[in-house]
């Protein structure tokens, strides 16, 4: 036998000489008197307890989670001493598809009443542009009107085929994609380029058949000499710079556009005029506005920090879509800051991009990130660019401060019978 | 089981208690807990009390109480979650008050599998041969020479300051 065979030996030996046989005797009269019944009231003790336990850490998990998403909603408004800023006397340009796409319905903050509708088309000196295409496009009727009075400020134009989603250029004309059907049942699309009309002549000045504008407007330069468009609806979906004076395109540029939801996507050009910015709704682009050479990018993503970022998009709550406008329309997921500082976007309804950004435009880097926890339907800053507006779902505005990023005011529900799908822009009271 | 003379419980209960040290003995070794092995013998007593009847043979007794013991050991340990929550039998640890040969080996013997230790109980304290093992539990001879083997090279393993060739002196 050899050495650690012998000690095991006496090892279990020497353990077994701290049992007795009273020990055992004890257990047997123990075991003898016990009823059968101990045992499933053991099983059941064990079961209710560790129900027990799940319920308490369920309830426990959803209490840490009411209170960290309170902690993040009330945490600028407990730490910032400086008071919320006051509500600016605007009114809120809101887009409510069914009551055509000429008028926007005005949204006065002061009183937080939706006001009658107003033409969406503004000209200058106080004139809007009303443009009624009929069904099988054999003609358009452009009215040139009082924005106020909505009264005809001059005679009614007839073009024969559609006219539509114009492009007000600061040169005195209106860029106006141009289509008509070619079968009789209407089925048979034709993109027809788009046209210059002169509103105040009442005259088509000049062509550009290959120029699609169809269903998507453009964004045109401040000058108005160079036309930007990123249009999903032709073959060869590209950001395209034209030259509106010679017709001749500039750049053809490939961009990725994430395609989730309508609320992303847009164009937007700096306040300088010098800098197209590009809602691709996972990273904000730049561009050089005149060559269309690309410049540095900002991505919008939590990516890997997220907290949410690997759990299944049905358990994250914040990811409600809100039904947007097209969201490849100018403006409508992207907003420049009037006086430059910011540009904010709405990422692509993504566990990882979903909500509002607020990009720096100095340093081009994420200033700002919250959800919006019923959909971003549309965004737009204020006029001297302290305050963001934000569509929240259908019918909440919130009013918040992009530099601290604290809601200063939600006005939930708008009182207004209908459903609104995006911000077109902000005006004076 | 029957007796014959319709005293079957009687003659049960004695011969559970004839055995009773030996099985705990076997717990405490398979569990290295005494509190548990308690648990374990007393489940395992209760039991075979319920099961008596299917008992044949008398001489059988011994395995066939080992093998319940045995299954007791291996099930309290699967369910020791509720037992560290407390919310199982009370455990007690009773506190080794031993040299350090034993200290070093009551260490080892707790990195062994309860399976393994099992084997060593039986073919070292019991003095059960290979054969006679691998019978009384149901399991191939092979089986438990695999384990011995096991058993010893991981104990050698865990105490170097040990020799497992042969002595001669049978100390």
């Amino acid at each position: 036998m050899s050495e650690i065979e012998e000690r095991i030996r006496r090892y279990a030996h020497d353990r077994a000489g701290a049992l007795t046989e009273a020990d055992a005797a004890a257990l047997m009269t123990r075991a003898m008197v016990r009823g059968g019944g101990r045992r499933l009231a053991h099983h059941l003790l064990n079961a209710v307890a560790a129900l027990i336990l799940v319920i308490v850490v369920i309830v426990g998990a959803v209490v840490l989670e009411t209170q960290i998403h309170w902690f993040r909603q009330n945490s600028h408004a407990r730490t910032a001493r400086n008071p919320l800023p006051p509500i600016p006397s605007e009114v809120i340009r809101l887009d409510d598809p069914s009551v055509g796409p000429g008028l926007v319905i005005p949204y006065r903050l002061s009183d937080g009443r939706a006001l009658p509708s107003r033409p969406r088309w503004t000209l200058p000196g106080n004139r809007a542009l009303l443009l009624a295409s009929s069904s099988d496009c054999s003609e358009t009727r452009i009215r040139v009107v009082d924005s106020a009075t909505l009264q005809d400020t001059q005679s009614t134009v007839l073009l024969t085929g559609c006219y539509d989603t114009p492009v007000i250029l600061s040169t005195g004309t209106v860029l106006l994609a141009h289509h008509d059907f070619v079968n009789a049942n209407l089925t048979q699309f034709r993109d027809l380029g788009a046209v210059s009309y002169d509103w105040s002549s009442g005259r088509i000045v000049r062509s550009y058949p290959e120029l699609s504008v169809a269903f998507v407007p453009g964004l045109a330069s401040p000058d108005g000499a160079v036309l930007y468009t990123l249009n999903p609806f032709v073959s060869d979906t590209r950001l395209d710079f034209t030259d509106l004076n010679t017709g001749i395109r500039l750049a053809h540029i490939s961009v990725s556009l994430m395609q989730a939801g309508l609320s992303p996507g847009g164009l937007a050009l700096s306040v300088d005029g010098r800098t197209l910015y590009v809602n691709e709704g996972d990273k904000l682009a730049t561009f050089d506005a005149r060559t269309g050479a690309p410049g540095p990018s900002v991505l919008v993503s939590v990516g890997a920090k997220a907290s949410t970022s690997f759990l299944p998009r049905w358990l994250v709550p914040s990811l409600d879509d809100a039904d947007a406008k097209e969201g490849f329309e100018p403006d409508h997921g992207i907003s420049v800051d009037p006086q430059g500082r910011w540009v904010a976007l709405i990422g692509a309804d993504d566990v990882n991009t979903a909500g509002v950004w607020i990009v720096d435009t100095k340093t081009l880097s994420v200033l700002r990130h919250f959800r919006a926890p019923a959909g971003a339907g549309g965004l737009s800053f204020s006029l001297d660019g302290h305050l963001l507006y934000l569509l929240a779902g259908q019918n909440v505005l919130d009013v918040i401060e992009p530099s601290t990023g604290r809601l200063v005011k939600e006005f939930v529900p708008i009182a207004y019978n209908g459903q609104f799908l995006g911000i077109a822009g902000v005006g004076r009271n | 089981m029957k007796d014959g003379g319709g005293g079957e419980a009687p003659a049960f209960e004695r011969l559970l208690r004839e055995h009773a040290r030996a099985m705990f003995l076997l717990a405490d070794f398979v569990l290295h807990d005494r509190g548990a092995a308690e648990d374990a013998t007393q489940e395992a007593f209760v039991i075979a009390w319920k099961r008596r009847d299917s008992l044949k043979d008398a001489a059988a007794f011994v395995p066939w109480l080992r093998r319940i013991v045995l299954r007791e050991c291996f099930r309290w340990r699967r369910h020791r979650f509720f037992h560290v929550f407390g919310l199982g039998d009370q455990v007690v640890a009773v506190p080794q008050v031993d040299g350090a040969m034993r200290i070093d080996l009551a260490r080892a013997m707790r990195r062994l599998s309860p399976a393994l230790r099992a084997v060593v109980f039986l073919h070292f304290y019991e003095d059960l041969t290979l054969a006679r093992i691998a019978n009384d539990l149901e399991v191939p001879e092979s089986t438990v020479k695999t384990r011995l083997y096991e058993a010893l090279r991981r104990l050698e393993g865990l105490l170097p300051g040990y020799s497992t060739s042969e002595s001669g002196d049978g100390a």
